[in-house]
């Protein structure tokens, strides 16, 4: 043991205290950083050295700097960020359809169409009053604009959503290059490491994962040499290095699909935002929209059907009140195309759309099922590729072509039921409120059957009346509403509460740091002292004998 | 548990978010005098309030028609006790007709009997609002030939919708007003004239009655007197003008009972009428109050309690500033600042 030594050890305690404080420097400085996790020096004792007979210490050194990190904290709140991203995307997204049906606020079809009937039954009460008929296309035009300005809004949203899940994926790609490259970087940082790991890359990785997790649902696992793999519907996002890059590609019905590796994954996608958008998307398209357009489809069947039995003022029978509904076809079929679509009786419609299915491996049968309850409605029946002429409920439509098992077509007498709702009469005149040509001018007996409708079950919209249906349809909406703001709320607590255990183990806390830096800088303060010592013991030493 | 002052930080903010929301919500109910907002404010109730909303405005259309019935209805009641009344002074000039001795007086009966006449039938074919009221569907064409004074008009009801699945008619037909029958087709009955004679009184086709006088024991009809026939009081009254003015009393006497019956088919058509206004009458008065009751039920399900909400938004208020207070005095701490 020297006099040297004691220099040694004053230094190691000189470098070890500017560490510490270097390290507690870059937690003030990260305090605010999203994603940074406290970091702490390990010190630890330098090998003893022999002086004499006794081992005596030789200073402190840096062990390492450790990273204040709970992994199972880290999963929970990537668990959490996905149900939080799709709670919050689906609140975003009805949030923008209740303003649209805010009956609260007079917004929505209640008023235009109790106008509508209600001037029915003016017509009635005067069927020859030009006054009154003109207030009748007045009232029902001011339906079909109130209609179809709900279902363009409606349909903005849903196109805005198609948008969002394409900036999404956008979002997505970008994260998964990201952590691709800092797979590298750790890869390369930690390779041959033994003690410590490479905490500010992983942290920054860890919070890729996080704004990730707020974006779709995955999966995660760390590799031996530190890199993660994230995989998305069981096909990879990032593996090592690599990246597959997510894409979206519109399908025949107008949805973003999202494709991985060439396979379609979007029905494995359930939470983070493109899981909200996506479930979001699907329950306005299968219960608002087309609760929407059935509605407006029966009022426009039912009116019709009655009208075209009455007379007008001038006669004239047989005419339309509406503009009749009209097929709308979707073709997903390379070889075969439906050759006509037509509507062979009005009344006979059932208001419900088709999927037509090809099953087999040449000659192949088809089959017809409902589109949305999924039952069986004609087939499984032989497929002439020359023309198969199917007959449904009011409709008929001919396939020709060469077709697959893969191959179906739908057909919707509801997709343009909204966009086609539009006053089919100009003239007052032929507007029939009577029964016979007999009962011209006075008859007012269709006025008052039409003006009926409205308390009538329908047994196209499930045997409830208009309006009643109409109320429901808002109910719904308004439950959806109320589901997705309950969960966001939820979402949000438990997202802080777990975000408060992981500051607790992994924030920076001014304190503290406050109290290391005044302990480092003593520290400090006193290698320091140490080597002043050691000198002036030095200077002792060369001074002696002089 | 390591509390920092992030910790503190975000648990402020959403407090202070939290706090803002309710704020928000209870100026906005305060604003709009509304506790319903948007439906997800409160699913059922906004089902509910549209129910009332759509009941309330059945009500009003219903109150609507019966408005229009009613002032039809009115109308015609009040057409129907002046035509009562001139069918009384035609049956006096009937009475003073049988006795009439001189051609002066004759003159002067047939006189006021076509003025009578000329008043019943423009009363069959009054219009309102631009509509005949004693017809049915043909509701623009004159119900009573001007000249032939027979009824050309239809037998249909012209009704209006007072309630749900419930219609009162509006229109009256001329031929329930003007017209009686005696029954089935064929159905006769007869009466004695002061001189002895009989006169037969048969239902013919639709409202015609066919009249013929003969002489008490001409049981074999040999010796019919006379023959004439009338469908309607106007043509009623055509005849006993005619035959005021050729003397013949047998015809004026032989009138006496088909002016009887004509005016209690007209007071029976009158009291059909009052019978409708009765029902309207009743059914306004239970709209009324179902009306009443449904605004109340309304209002009670969406408007907004104005003191609850007013407390509401000052417990918001003070709250707020109690975070805030709290956030300037905890956040702007450390122990850097107690650190020399």
């Amino acid at each position: 043991m020297t006099i040297a030594s004691i220099f040694n050890i004053g230094n190691s305690a000189l470098i070890a205290s500017q560490t510490a404080l270097s390290v507690t420097s870059n937690n003030i400085a990260n305090i605010n950083t999203p994603g940074y996790s406290k970091e702490d020096v390990v010190l630890s004792l330098t090998n003893p050295i022999s002086s004499g007979n006794v081992l005596v210490g030789n200073g402190v050194t840096v062990n390492s700097v450790k990273r204040s990190y709970d992994r199972f904290l880290q999963a929970q709140l990537l668990g959490q960020g996905q149900n939080q991203g799709k709670s919050a995307a689906m609140d975003q997204t009805w949030g923008q359809i209740e303003p649209i049906f805010n009956e609260t606020q007079g917004i929505g079809l209640s008023t235009a169409l109790s106008d509508y009937f209600n001037a029915w039954s003016d017509v009635a009460n005067d069927p020859s009053s030009p006054l009154q008929r003109n207030v009748l296309l007045q009232k029902a035009g001011s339906l079909t604009v109130a209609a179809q300005g709900m279902e363009r809004s409606v349909l903005d949203t849903l196109k805005n959503a198609n948008t969002d899940i394409t900036g999404a994926v956008t979002q997505i790609n970008s994260l998964a290059t990201d952590i691709g490259q800092l797979n590298n970087q750790i890869i390369q940082q930690e390779a041959g490491v033994t003690v410590g790991t490479a905490n500010d890359l992983r942290d920054q990785r860890d919070q890729k994962l996080t704004e990730l997790s707020k974006l779709v649902d995955f999966s995660s696992y760390e590799d031996k040499n530190g890199s993660i793999t994230v995989t998305i519907g069981m096909r990879n996002l990032v593996s090592g290095v690599t990246t597959n890059p997510l894409s979206s590609v519109k399908n025949s019905e107008g949805n973003q699909d999202l494709y991985l590796d060439g396979i379609n994954i979007t029905g494995t996608i359930q939470k983070g935002q493109i899981g909200g958008l996506i479930a979001a998307r699907n329950d306005i398209q299968s219960k608002t929209l087309l609760g929407l357009r059935q509605l407006v489809a029966s009022i426009t069947q039912q009116v019709n059907q009655l009208h075209q039995t009455g007379f007008g003022l001038d006669g004239s029978t047989g005419n339309n009140f509406f503009a009749p509904l009209q097929l709308t076809t979707t073709d997903n079929s390379p070889g075969a195309n439906i050759t006509a679509a037509t509507i062979t009786n009005q009344n006979a419609l059932t208001l419900d759309e088709y999927n037509i299915t090809f099953n087999g491996a040449g000659p192949y049968t088809y089959s017809v099922n409902s589109k949305q309850s999924g039952a069986l409605v004609a087939g499984p029946t032989a497929y002439d590729p020359l023309g198969t002429t199917i007959t449904l409920p009011g409709m008929s439509v001919t396939i020709s072509g060469a077709v697959t098992a893969a191959d179906s077509f739908t057909v919707s007498p509801l997709t343009s039921a909204i966009g086609n709702f539009n006053v089919a009469i100009t003239d007052p005149q032929k507007i029939a409120a009577s029964t016979t040509a007999a009962g011209i001018p006075g008859s007012n007996v269709n006025a008052l059957q039409i003006a009926n409708l409205t308390n009538l079950s329908q047994s196209g919209l499930g045997n409830t009346t208009f309006s009643n249906y109409y109320g429901n349809l808002v109910g719904s909406i308004g439950s959806a509403k109320k589901s997705a703001a309950d969960s966001l709320t939820f979402d949000n607590n438990l997202q802080s509460a777990l975000q408060a255990r992981r500051d607790s183990v992994s924030g920076v806390s001014l304190d503290e740091e406050a109290a290391n830096l005044v302990r480092y800088q003593r520290s400090y303060e006193a290698g320091a002292r140490l080597i002043t010592v050691a000198d002036q013991l030095m200077q002792t030493v060369l001074h002696l004998g002089l | 548990m390591r509390i920092l002052t992030t910790t503190i930080f975000d648990q402020l903010n959403q407090a202070m978010q939290k706090t803002m929301t309710d704020w928000a919500t209870a100026n906005s109910r305060i604003a709009t005098g509304k506790k319903l907002l948007v439906p997800s404010d409160d699913v059922s109730a906004v089902m509910r309030a549209m129910d009332y909303r759509v009941s309330l405005n059945d009500n009003s259309q219903f109150s609507r028609n019966i408005d229009s019935a009613s002032n039809a209805l009115s109308f015609t009641n009040t057409l129907m006790t002046s035509l009562n009344s001139t069918v009384s002074d035609i049956k006096k000039v009937l009475n003073s007709a049988i006795n009439a001795s001189t051609p002066a007086l004759q003159s002067t009966f047939t006189q006021q009997l076509d003025q009578y006449r000329n008043m019943l039938l423009d009363t069959a074919n009054t219009k309102y609002v631009n509509q005949y009221i004693f017809t049915g569907f043909t509701s623009s064409t004159q119900p009573y030939n001007a000249v032939t004074h027979a009824y050309q008009g239809d037998v249909n009801p012209f009704n209006v919708q007072i309630d749900k699945g419930a219609t009162v008619q509006v229109n009256t037909i001329g031929s329930d007003v003007f017209s009686y029958s005696i029954g089935a087709l064929g159905a006769t009955y007869a009466m004695k004239l002061s001189g002895g004679q009989n006169v037969h009184y048969t239902q013919g086709a639709g409202t015609t009655i066919n009249v013929e006088i003969r002489q008490a024991d001409d049981v074999q009809r040999v010796g019919v007197d006379d023959t004439f026939s009338f469908s309607n009081v106007i043509q009623m009254t055509d005849t006993l003008s005619a035959a005021v003015t050729n003397n013949n009393t047998l015809r004026v006497e032989a009138l006496q009972d088909p002016f009887n019956r004509a005016q209690n088919q007209l007071n029976a058509s009158q009291a059909g009428v009052g019978a409708r206004l009765d029902t309207l009458k009743t059914q306004t008065s239970r709209l009324t109050d179902s009306t009443a009751t449904l605004q109340d039920s309304l209002s009670a399900t969406e408007n907004a309690d104005m003191n609850t909400s007013a407390l509401q938004l000052q417990m918001a208020d003070t709250t707020l500033q109690a975070l805030r207070s709290t956030a300037a005095k905890i956040l702007s701490q450390s122990l850097l600042d107690f650190l020399k």
